[in-house]
């Protein structure tokens, strides 16, 4: 007879295997810390002030960052597709026309949601997808940022 | 060391292994705690309206492979619209209206979660149960972006639901019955459950890595201006504006970050020493919700429902009280669960 602990053992190489299928995970946040840079992605506004996208839309900036890489991760397929080129480093023209269109893709879905909101939660003024940048420098570290995708307002 | 110091480790080690990890009896009201405390808790992981905003599954997760969730954002056959919460000031208040199916997986809830407390008929609201936790949060993680902070408790009814069909089988084969009854294995796999997923974020962490993990964990340093910022741009709450201390002081002392996270990863992956006994479920317990807390004062990243489940399952609060106030003198629990 097995031990009664031999099925929970096979919970690891399921998890392995079927990785993030809700309800089962193999639970990778922070599984590989390197010293490349990190991104991620906030909502602002026509002023480039931070809006309170949680407020607005009810979407964590870190969802709206998994949202947009993943929309980037389907570009980018496309585009190798298409080329037959291996694009796992985006440079120059390229890699702004694919940002921009995930980030575009990813606002119009922000804004869809906050319009299931109430009235004075809506983003219908113009909205812009920054991307901030961070790395290690000597001692400190470093941060930048640009806009990546703008949504024009809307009545 | 010595060939035969390294035998006799290696012997006292296996003793001790098999003193332990398997299902042990367990107090009838002990069970009935969990079972009260876990319909709470999914009760109140399900008063989040968000699954049921979204109107469609761009990138379908679990189920939602198998069928469209999207009818989750229509309207419900039950509507509390003219009810919307159910309030006792200063002690409860819960949200009953919202969108989509939210007011019936509300009301659905709270039925299956009564005959959940009340023990009987296992068999039907445990799987029952089970769904209706994973579907809401299964559309939720088919949206593009994934939350892990609700899926232990639907993993934690799945393995339930498993145990009482597994013991209702084996009940309809005739086979014979086993030593620890059905209360002390629910108890022992959902234990497991939560442990087990712990061990798994500590494999990944191992496999992604390649292995490196240990080596190149002072570099999470820079997570915490991530987590900073991310937490900042949420709400714009200005206790998140700046830079926390505490990342620069990392950045700058990577052996002593080394230190801390890498004994995170030793409780992640040591946790399923909780199944050897109650002493070492309520110490590995404690051990994980201390790492979650040190995760919170950090890095402002928090998993609630993981402590809640650690709280219920490995720290067993109520055993605890009852053999500080008489359990030391008292025989064996033997408790009576049916499916």
């Amino acid at each position: 007879m097995r031990h009664p602990i031999f099925p929970l053992a096979c919970l690891i190489p399921l998890t392995q295997i079927v990785r993030d299928e809700y309800p089962i995970s193999h639970y990778p946040m922070y599984s590989q810390p390197t010293t490349r840079e990190l991104r991620f992605q906030y909502v602002a506004g026509a002023d480039d002030k931070p809006l309170p996208v949680v407020w607005h839309t009810g979407i964590t900036p870190s969802q709206i960052g998994k949202k947009y890489s993943r929309h980037k991760a389907i570009l980018i397929a496309a585009e190798e597709k298409r080329t037959g080129q291996d694009l796992d480093d985006l440079t120059g023209e390229l890699e702004t026309k694919i940002k921009s269109a995930a980030g575009t893709e990813t606002l119009e879905f922000l804004r869809k949601l906050s319009f299931k909101r109430k009235a004075d939660r809506r983003l219908k003024q113009s909205i812009k997808l920054y991307e901030v940048t961070l790395g290690f420098g000597h001692r400190q570290f470093t941060e930048t940022q640009k806009v990546v995708a703008a949504l024009p307002p809307v009545p | 060391m010595s060939a035969a110091s390294a035998t006799n480790m290696k012997q006292a080690l296996a003793r001790w292994c098999r003193a332990g990890f398997v299902p042990q009896h367990a107090h009838g009201w002990e069970w009935f705690f969990m079972r009260l405390f876990l319909a709470v808790l999914v009760f109140y992981s399900l008063q989040e309206f968000k699954p049921y905003t979204f109107d469609a599954q761009p990138v379908p997760r679990g189920v939602a492979h198998f069928f469209p969730l999207t009818f989750l954002h229509e309207n419900g056959p039950v509507d509390f619209s003219s009810i919307k919460r159910l309030e006792i000031p200063g002690a409860l208040s819960i949200r009953l209206d919202g969108p989509g199916w939210y007011d019936t997986v509300v009301l659905l809830a709270a039925v299956l979660g009564a005959l959940y407390v009340w023990g009987r008929g296992l068999i039907v609201t445990l799987p029952l149960l089970a769904l209706l936790h994973t579907l809401p949060w299964t559309y939720s993680n088919s949206q593009g972006f994934t939350h892990h902070g609700n899926q232990l408790i639907s993993m934690v009814l799945i393995v339930q639901a498993i145990v009482v069909w597994w013991w209702q089988i084996r009940a309809w084969r005739g086979k014979a019955a086993l030593s620890v009854g059905l209360a002390g294995q629910l108890i022992y796999y959902s234990q497991g459950m939560v442990a087990f997923s712990y061990l798994a974020g500590a494999i990944t962490k191992l496999i992604n890595s390649k292995g490196l993990w240990l080596w190149r964990s002072n570099n999470i340093c820079i997570e915490l201006i991530k987590s900073h910022r991310l937490e900042f741009y949420a709400n714009l709450d200005p206790n998140y504006a700046g830079d926390p201390p505490a990342a620069l002081w990392l950045l700058n002392h990577p052996w002593t970050t080394r230190l801390l996270f890498d004994a995170g990863f030793f409780v992640e992956l040591f946790a399923i020493i909780a199944l050897r006994s109650r002493p070492w479920a309520l110490l590995t317990g404690c051990l994980i919700i201390a790492f979650h807390r040190s995760v919170w004062l950090l890095m402002a990243l928090e998993f609630p429902m993981h402590e809640y489940l650690l709280i219920i399952f490995l720290v067993n609060l109520p055993y605890w009280m009852w053999w500080a106030a008489k359990g030391r003198r008292a025989s064996s629990p033997t408790a009576h669960a049916t499916v």
